[in-house]
C-alpha cells in the first residue's frame, strides 16, 4: 500500500494528527478541571495533563514537528513550576496554556500558517516563568525528579533503546516513561512491568484503561459492519429461496391428485393385462401394457419418495436456515456493539468550545457533562455531535445572559450548561442539554408565529404553552426562519429534530422562563435493523421504511375529493393530502386509476404532525431490509436514502419519507395529470431479451403516456397477451425460444388478436428479413441500428390511431 | 488475464533470425541481442499497457486494464428517479450496489440506434468503482504505447477529456483515471 517515503511519511503524518487531536482534547479537559478544581487533586491533575504534554512531544518529534515539539516542551516547562509550587495557577497562566493548545491545533492543520505563531506563543510560555531561570531541556529538567534506578525514565533525545514513537504506539495506554515522576517514591522494584502495572493503578481517570483493548481503524470497523450486513443479506437471501422451494413442493399436491383421478383406470387395466381376461388382449399389445403398468408403478414410488427425501432437505435446510440466523444475528450483534464508544469520545470538545465561544461572547459559561461512558455506536454519535454543537452554540448565543445581568437577576456570574445522559428503556440513552440561563421567551414565539403566518390569531390562544414551544422546531417544515431567531433560539433546531428524528429518536423540550431550558433527545444505542414496506409503483419497486409508515390500506374511489386543485382522501375521518407516487418521485407516465371500481393501495406516511398518502400500484411485503449506499457515484440523490437488495437479487430504492412530506406540503405544484387521459390509456407489450433494449423502449413509450408491459421473449409474450389486452406489440425477432417472426405468426393466426398492430424491431436489416416481417404480418418494421425515437414514436402513434 | 502473451502480439514476437548470408556466430549474437532487448521490452512497464478492447454504437474504445475490476453481463437495471441520464441507474453485483454508467452519454455521443448493450465493465480506482455498458466485448490485448497517438485537435466536445488516445484502426482509448477522477460524476456531493 504505502510505496514511498513521502507516502509513508504522510500517513506517519496523519496518525499523528489522529493521535494528537485525542490528546490535545484530554488536555484541555484536564486543564479546565484543574481550574475548577476545589478538591485539592492539583496534584495529580498537574501530573496528568503534564503526562498527555509529555506524550504529545515525544510523537511530535517522531514525525519531526519541530514547532509543536518546541510549544509542548515549554509547557512542561510551565507545569514543572506549577508542580515546584514556583508559579501560582491563576486564570492569566490558563489562558496561556489554553492558548497554547489551540496554536498546537492550527498548526496541525493540513496548511498551518508561519513560524510566527509558534515564536509568540513560546516566548509568551517562557515569560510566563517571568524571569526564571528556566531550563530549556525537560530532561534536565525532570530529571532531579528521577531515580537513576529506573533505567528508561529520561528520554534522551537519540537513545536507540527506546523509540521515540514509543508514546504514537501507545497512547491510549498513557503509560510513557514519565509516569514514573509521580511514582518514583513509591517504587519498589522499577522493572517495567511494574512500571506498567503502577502506572495503569495510579493514572487518573483515563477513559479507556489496560491492554485488552486495541486500536483499530474506523475504515476496518466500517468494513466489518459492511461485511455483516452481506451475511444479513444473504440470509434474507436463503429465506426467500427456501420460500420459493417451499412453493415447488406443492406442485406435489396437483402431481397426486392428478394421479388419483386415474388410480381406478390403472387398477382396472391391471385386471384386465393380469387377470383372466389376459387371453382376449392380443399378445403384441400384452407385454407393452405390462411394461407401462409397472413402470407407473415405478413412477409412482419413485414422485413419492422424491417427495418425502425433497421435504425431509427442506426441513434440515430450514435447520440449517434457523442455526444460520442465530449465529448470523449474534455475530452482527457483535460487530454492531464493537462500534459502541464511549459518548465522551465525541463530548469531550466540547469543554474548550464552550469555555473559549462563552469567554469570546462575553459570557462566562461552563460546561459539566455526566455519564460520558455510556456507549453508542459511532456513526449515532456522528451524526449526534453537529446536534449538539448546534444546542450548545443556541444555548451560549441566545440562553445566557452576561454575567452583570445575571447577577442582577440573583444568579451565579457564570452559567452552566449540564449535560446529562442517562439509560433509557428499551435499549436507548436520553441525553438532557440543561442550562440554568434565561429560557424561552414563549410570548415572543406566538407573536412572530402569527406574525409569520405560521399559526393564525385565532389559533393563537387555544395553543397550550408546550405547543407554543414546539414551534420553534416547526421552523424548517414552514420555510418561514424568522420564528426562531426572534424567540431567541436559532435556525438549527429544526435539524436538530430532523437528524434526530432520522435516527429514530425523539426531543422534548421543557422551558421555564428565568430558570432555564431543558431539551432531551432519546436516541437508541445502536442503529437497528431496518423493517420496511416494499411497494410497486410505475413498474419500479421501492421501500418504504417502518418506522414513517401509519398505515396501509385500500382506498375506494369515493374517499378521494379535491380541495381546490389538490387531491385529498378522507382517512379515518382524518383529510390527508394525496400523492401520486411515480409523480412525486419525478417520473412522467399514468398513475394508478384512482376513479376506477377498484380500491387502490395507499401508504400513508407519518413524520412531525403530518401525514401524506401515497398512491402505489401494489404494495408486496413487508420485510427486513439492509440499508445500502447507492454506490460511489450517488452521494446524495433527493427523495432516495438508500438501497435494498431484495431477495430476488434485484435493487430496489428506500425513498426518504421525510422528504416526501417536506415536498408535497412546500412545493405549490397541484395534484396534476391525475385526471389527465393519455392517449386513452393505450397498452403496449414489450417484447425484448436484451435488458437495456427493453428498459429503453419501456421508459420511451412510458414517458410518452402509454401503458406498458415487457415480456422477455416469444414465448412469455404469447402468455401475457393470453392474460391481459393490448393495444399493440413491440418486439425484437432475435429471441431464446420464440422468435419475433414466429411471435408474429401465431398472433396473426388467433382471431383474438385481429385488432393487435405488431411492430418489429431489429437488428435484421437485410431486404429478405424485412419481406419476411411483412410477410409473416407485421405493421412496421423498425430497424435497430437506425432506430430514432421521434419517428418511432410517430410510427407507434400512426399505428394506434389510424391502424395500418 | 494472460491471454496477452499469446502469439501476435507485437513486438515481441518479432522474428528472430533475420540474415540469410551471416555467419552462426553472427547468427545466435543476432539472437542473443534480439532476446535481450525484447526481454527488456517487455520488462519496462512503460513501454506496453494491456488494454481491454470493446464496441460502443458499432465503433472500438479500449480502457487501460490496471482499471478494470471485472466484466460481467447485464441482467436486471433500477432506475434511479432524479440523477442525469447519463446514469442508466443502479445494479446488485456481489452483493453490493453499483452504478451503471452510459458512456455514450459521458462522451457525447448522439443517441443513435438500438443495441446489445448489455456488458458491464466495472471500472475501479481510488474510492470510485461504477460500471460501464458496452455492446460487446471484443478482446484483451498489449499495445505499445508508442503507437499510441494524440487525439487530434478536431476532437473536440463533451468526450475530449476523456479520451487517451487514438490507435491506428481507429480505436479510441478512454482515460479511465479521468472518468473515476472527475468530481462532476459524482452526483450530490457538495
Amino acid at each position: 500500500m504505502i510505496s514511498s517515503d513521502e507516502e509513508f511519511h504522510e500517513w506517519l503524518l496523519g496518525t499523528f494528527r489522529e493521535e494528537a487531536d485525542e490528546i490535545l482534547t484530554e488536555m484541555s479537559k484536564g486543564l479546565i478541571s484543574l481550574e475548577n478544581d476545589k478538591a485539592g487533586n492539583q496534584a495529580e491533575l498537574i501530573e496528568q495533563v503534564f503526562r498527555k504534554t509529555h506524550s504529545l512531544k515525544g510523537a511530535a518529534r517522531a514525525v519531526n514537528l519541530r514547532e509543536i515539539e518546541s510549544i509542548c516542551q515549554n509547557i512542561e516547562n510551565v507545569f514543572s513550576a506549577l508542580k515546584r509550587e514556583e508559579i501560582e495557577p491563576d486564570p492569566g497562566i490558563f489562558d496561556l496554556l489554553h492558548r497554547s493548545i489551540s496554536a498546537i491545533y492550527t498548526l496541525l492543520s493540513p496548511d498551518p500558517p508561519s513560524e510566527l505563531l509558534s515564536t509568540e506563543i513560546v516566548y509568551a510560555l517562557r515569560s510566563a516563568l517571568s524571569g526564571k531561570n528556566s531550563p530549556v531541556n525537560g530532561v534536565t529538567q525532570s530529571g532531579p525528579l528521577i531515580p537513576d534506578t529506573i533505567p528508561n525514565a529520561p528520554v534522551p533525545d537519540d537513545d536507540p533503546e527506546i523509540p521515540s514513537v514509543f508514546s504514537t504506539d501507545l497512547p491510549v495506554e498513557s503509560v510513557p516513561e514519565n509516569s514514573n515522576l509521580l511514582l518514583a517514591d513509591e517504587l519498589v522494584s522499577p522493572s517495567e512491568q511494574d512500571t506498567q502495572k503502577h502506572a495503569g493503578r495510579y493514572a487518573v481517570p483515563l477513559p479507556v484503561q489496560g491492554i485488552d483493548t486495541v486500536r483499530i481503524s474506523s475504515h476496518k470497523l466500517d468494513q466489518l459492519i459492511s461485511g455483516s450486513d452481506d451475511l444479513l443479506t444473504t440470509r434474507l437471501f436463503i429465506a426467500h429461496r427456501l420460500r420459493e422451494i417451499e412453493d415447488m413442493m406443492s406442485a406435489f399436491s396437483l402431481w397426486k391428485w392428478n394421479h388419483s383421478q386415474i388410480e381406478g383406470d390403472l387398477h382396472q387395466i391391471r385386471e384386465f393385462t393380469y387377470g383372466i381376461q389376459k387371453s382376449n388382449l392380443p399378445p403384441d399389445i400384452l407385454l407393452p401394457l405390462e411394461r407401462i403398468i409397472d413402470f407407473l408403478k415405478f413412477d409412482h414410488d419413485f414422485v413419492s419418495s422424491l417427495q418425502h427425501d425433497l421435504s425431509r432437505h427442506i426441513h434440515a435446510t430450514e435447520m440449517d436456515r434457523s442455526a444460520l440466523e442465530a449465529s448470523t444475528s449474534e455475530i452482527s450483534d457483535l460487530i454492531h456493539d464493537a462500534v459502541l464508544l464511549p459518548i465522551s469520545t465525541i463530548l469531550s470538545p466540547f469543554y474548550k468550545f464552550v469555555r473559549d465561544y462563552s469567554r469570546s461572547t462575553g459570557k462566562i459559561v461552563d460546561l459539566r457533562i455526566e455519564g460520558e461512558d455510556l456507549e453508542m455506536d459511532r456513526r449515532i454519535l456522528e451524526s449526534l455531535k453537529p446536534v449538539l454543537m448546534h444546542l450548545i452554540h443556541n444555548c451560549i448565543d441566545h440562553g445566557f445572559a452576561t454575567p452583570d445581568v445575571r447577577i442582577q437577576r440573583g444568579k451565579p456570574e457564570s452559567g452552566i450548561i449540564h449535560v446529562r445522559i442517562t439509560p433509557h428503556s428499551g435499549s436507548k440513552v436520553s441525553i438532557d442539554v440543561i442550562d440554568d440561563g434565561a429560557g424561552i421567551d414563549l410570548s415572543g414565539i406566538r407573536k412572530a408565529a402569527v406574525e409569520r403566518g405560521v399559526i393564525t390569531v385565532r389559533q393563537e390562544p387555544h395553543l397550550t404553552d408546550e405547543e407554543a414551544l414546539w414551534l420553534i422546531f416547526r421552523s424548517g417544515l414552514s420555510t418561514c426562519r424568522e420564528v426562531t431567531e426572534l424567540s431567541g433560539r436559532g435556525l438549527g433546531l429544526a435539524i436538530v429534530e430532523d437528524t434526530v428524528s432520522r435516527l429514530g429518536g425523539d426531543v422534548m423540550i421543557s422551558s421555564f422562563p428565568l430558570k432555564g431550558t431543558t431539551i432531551t433527545i432519546v436516541l437508541p444505542v445502536r442503529l437497528a435493523t431496518f423493517r420496511g414496506v416494499v411497494v410497486r409503483s410505475g413498474g419500479q419497486t421501492y421501500v418504504l421504511p417502518l418506522q414513517q409508515v401509519k398505515q396501509v390500506i385500500r382506498a375506494v374511489s369515493n374517499s378521494f375529493l379535491y380541495q381546490g386543485s389538490r387531491l385529498v382522501a378522507r382517512i379515518d375521518g382524518e383529510t390527508v393530502r394525496v400523492v401520486m407516487l411515480t409523480h412525486a418521485l419525478g417520473m412522467q407516465g399514468p398513475g394508478p386509476i384512482i376513479s376506477g371500481p377498484d380500491p387502490v393501495p395507499i401508504v400513508t406516511l407519518e413524520y412531525g404532525g403530518r401525514q401524506i398518502a401515497c398512491v402505489v400500484d401494489e404494495v408486496i411485503r413487508v420485510q427486513e431490509i439492509v440499508v445500502r449506499p447507492l454506490g460511489s457515484l450517488l452521494k446524495r440523490v433527493k427523495r432516495i436514502t438508500g438501497a435494498v437488495i431484495l431477495g430476488d437479487g434485484r435493487v430496489a430504492m428506500v425513498l426518504d419519507p421525510l422528504e416526501l412530506i417536506q415536498e408535497a406540503f412546500t412545493t405549490g405544484r397541484p395534484s396534476q395529470q391525475i385526471t389527465e387521459n393519455f392517449h386513452d390509456e393505450k397498452r403496449i407489450l414489450v417484447v425484448e431479451d436484451s435488458v437495456t433494449s427493453r428498459a429503453l423502449l419501456k421508459r420511451t413509450l412510458e414517458m410518452e403516456g402509454y401503458l406498458v408491459q415487457t415480456a422477455t421473449d416469444g414465448m412469455d409474450a404469447f402468455a401475457k397477451l393470453k392474460d391481459y389486452e393490448f393495444d399493440m406489440v413491440v418486439s425484437d425477432v432475435d429471441m431464446p425460444r420464440m422468435s419475433g417472426f414466429t411471435l408474429t405468426e401465431k398472433i396473426r393466426a388467433d382471431d383474438n388478436y385481429t385488432d393487435l398492430a405488431v411492430v418489429l424491431v431489429t437488428s435484421l436489416d437485410s431486404q429478405e428479413d424485412q419481406e419476411h416481417g411483412k410477410a409473416v404480418g407485421a405493421d412496421a418494421y423498425v430497424v435497430k441500428s437506425s432506430f430514432e425515437k421521434c419517428s418511432f414514436l410517430k410510427t407507434i402513434r400512426d399505428l394506434l390511431s389510424g391502424k395500418r | 488475464m494472460d491471454s496477452h502473451r499469446t502469439p501476435g502480439d507485437g513486438s515481441f514476437h518479432e522474428p528472430l533470425y533475420d540474415g540469410e548470408n551471416s555467419s552462426v556466430d553472427e547468427i545466435l549474437d543476432q539472437r542473443a541481442k534480439k532476446l535481450a532487448v525484447s526481454h527488456l521490452d517487455e520488462e519496462s512497464e512503460e513501454d506496453g499497457i494491456e488494454i481491454l478492447e470493446f464496441l460502443l454504437s458499432g465503433e472500438r474504445y479500449a480502457i487501460d486494464m490496471q482499471y478494470i475490476r471485472e466484466v460481467a453481463l447485464l441482467k436486471e437495471i433500477t432506475f434511479v428517479p432524479g440523477v442525469p441520464p447519463f446514469i442508466l441507474g443502479i445494479i446488485s453485483l456481489h452483493g453490493s450496489v453499483l452504478s451503471i454508467v452510459d458512456l455514450r452519454t459521458v462522451l457525447g455521443m448522439p443517441p443513435k440506434g438500438l443495441t446489445d448493450y448489455n456488458r458491464i465493465i466495472v471500472l475501479s480506482g481510488g474510492t470510485m468503482t461504477f460500471g460501464i455498458l458496452a455492446d460487446a466485448i471484443v478482446r484483451t490485448m498489449t499495445i505499445s504505447t508508442i503507437l499510441i497517438k494524440k487525439p487530434p485537435p478536431t476532437i473536440r466536445g463533451q468526450g475530449a477529456p476523456y479520451l487517451t488516445g487514438i490507435l491506428p484502426g481507429p480505436l479510441m482509448i478512454i482515460d479511465a483515471h479521468a472518468l473515476l477522477s472527475d468530481p462532476n460524476m459524482v452526483i450530490g456531493d457538495e
